[in-house]
């Protein structure tokens, strides 16, 4: 019983943290967000979350939603673009572009 | 009681005695529609700074919950004024000034063109052509079952470019509109429904709202999912009012029917719905996401659907009476299973939702 506690604390340790796998606090926010929602501990900063399974157009609103709420932003028109939202990568890289474009 | 719920109270009181009337005549009065703007509802997802009275979600769940246990047609006219103002609120910039203080004034119904004859639940297969023409982009197609089709001064059309779906704002006046109003359907008898045909109506092309490509998974998926949110509250007014209407029933006449059981249990089992679907509804009101709204929407309305059965059940032969409000809720509560995403839409969406969460664990 306590080599299986033992295991389990060993295993969380070993997994890497979100922290050591994003590349800024935008990417950290976002890859948080996504791990609750997939339960899943080691999704890839540049993976394709629309491959990942039971993904759907409901999804990808819940995509912009948090975007747009977490980071107090709106979203053009023009960057609602499936592609913009692909992976974590992709959210930070948009939500960088408005940032700049609004002088923040 | 907070302001809005006595506004909402008094006015039930004016107005609710008349609901069985405007479900058989058809038609929503204009007298109706003035009442609700002058209170300022119409303008409930307007921002201030646009002529509107934005409310809180909550604020605004209690008013689709106050005016669904008046009418489910009159919830309508909201949802829709609401969905349509809340879009062009958040991607329409350009279109604020033209739009937005007449939608929360009222001098506009607005309507939400989707559904098409080949095109009901798969939104994605909408036929209605959006092509770019000198001038701007010309529209071509038609749509059913468009709640307030009929009076609406303004649409908000899903189409499709070569390029994917998009969403386009096309005012009544355009040109090349024809409305066929529809009457005696099942229920929401007086939400002024109608089929809308579009035969190459020309709008500037800065009326598309969507990109193309990006117009039903998120303008129209965005209006759907605060109408979903509207009607799911709407949902647990009818229940309330038929749960009202149900109860006092029961004890009327020295409270003989509130002595049988089974009655009993039919009251007790409304009172579970309908708490469940308003904490339902409060939850989503705190979790702005689509799938929890969906989730709302789906248990209020099957909560709807059977409350207002049972009502009609305690009430016997009083509830079956023309006029009567349970008989119009019963035939209304039905379609609250089908608009804004039928049943099992919302299972689909709900249960993606929850497999999600488990089809990719441990997976790198």
């Amino acid at each position: 019983m306590a080599t299986a506690i033992l295991d389990e604390y060993l295993g969380a340790a070993l997994q890497s943290p979100p922290e050591g796998r994003v590349s800024n606090d935008v990417e950290l926010e976002i890859m948080r967000y996504l791990e609750s929602e997939f339960e899943d501990s080691g999704i890839d900063r540049c993976a394709d979350i629309f491959a990942l399974g039971y993904v759907n157009s409901l999804f990808a609103l819940e995509l912009v939603t948090f975007v747009e709420r977490r980071f107090d932003i709106t979203i053009g028109t023009d960057d609602l673009d499936l592609d913009n939202f692909r992976s974590v990568e992709a959210m930070a890289r948009l939500v960088g572009t408005i940032r700049a474009a609004a002088g923040r | 009681m907070n302001a809005l719920a006595q506004d909402l109270r008094r006015f039930a009181e004016d107005h609710a005695a008349a609901a069985g009337e405007w479900d058989r005549a058809g038609a929503l009065p204009d007298e109706v529609v003035r009442a609700v703007a002058a209170r300022g509802w119409l303008g409930a997802a307007v921002p201030d700074t646009h002529g509107g009275r934005r409310l809180d979600p909550v604020s605004f769940g209690e008013l689709c919950a106050g005016l669904g246990g008046v009418c489910s047609s009159l919830r309508g006219l909201l949802t829709v004024q609401s969905m349509v103002a809340d879009v062009i609120a958040r991607r329409g910039e350009d279109h604020h000034r033209a739009w937005l203080p007449d939608l929360a004034a009222g001098r506009v119904i607005a309507a939400l063109a989707a559904t098409e004859d080949g095109a009901g639940s798969d939104l994605a297969a909408v036929g209605t052509r959006v092509e770019p023409v000198p001038g701007g982009l010309r529209i071509s197609g038609r749509k059913r079952w468009v709640t307030f089709g009929e009076t609406a001064g303004l649409y908000l059309v899903l189409g499709v470019t070569p390029r994917g779906p998009t969403a386009v704002l096309v005012p009544r006046d355009a040109g090349g509109i024809t409305v066929e109003p529809v009457r005696g359907q099942l229920g929401l008898r007086a939400a002024m429904i109608a089929h809308v045909t579009f035969d190459g109506v020309v709008v500037p092309a800065a009326h598309r709202l969507g990109a193309a490509g990006a117009g039903l998974t998120h303008v129209v998926a965005a209006a759907l999912d605060h109408g979903r949110y509207s009607v799911a509250w709407g949902c647990v007014g009818m229940a309330r009012a038929c749960l009202d209407l149900s109860a006092r029933h029961a004890v009327a006449r020295s409270g003989r029917l509130a002595q049988h059981q089974l009655v009993r249990r039919l009251v007790t089992d409304m009172v579970a719905g309908v708490t469940t679907a308003r904490l339902l509804c409060e939850h989503a009101a705190g979790h702005p996401r689509p799938d929890r709204t969906m989730l709302a929407k789906y248990v209020a309305a099957r909560t709807a659907a059977q409350v207002t059965r049972d009502a009609v059940q305690v009430l016997g032969a009083a509830g079956c009476a023309p006029g009567h409000p349970a008989e119009r809720f019963f035939r209304d509560a039905k379609l609250m299973q089908l608009i804004e995403g039928t049943d099992e839409i919302c299972q689909t969406h709900v249960c993606d939702a929850e497999f999600r969460r488990h089809a990719t664990r441990g997976a790198a």
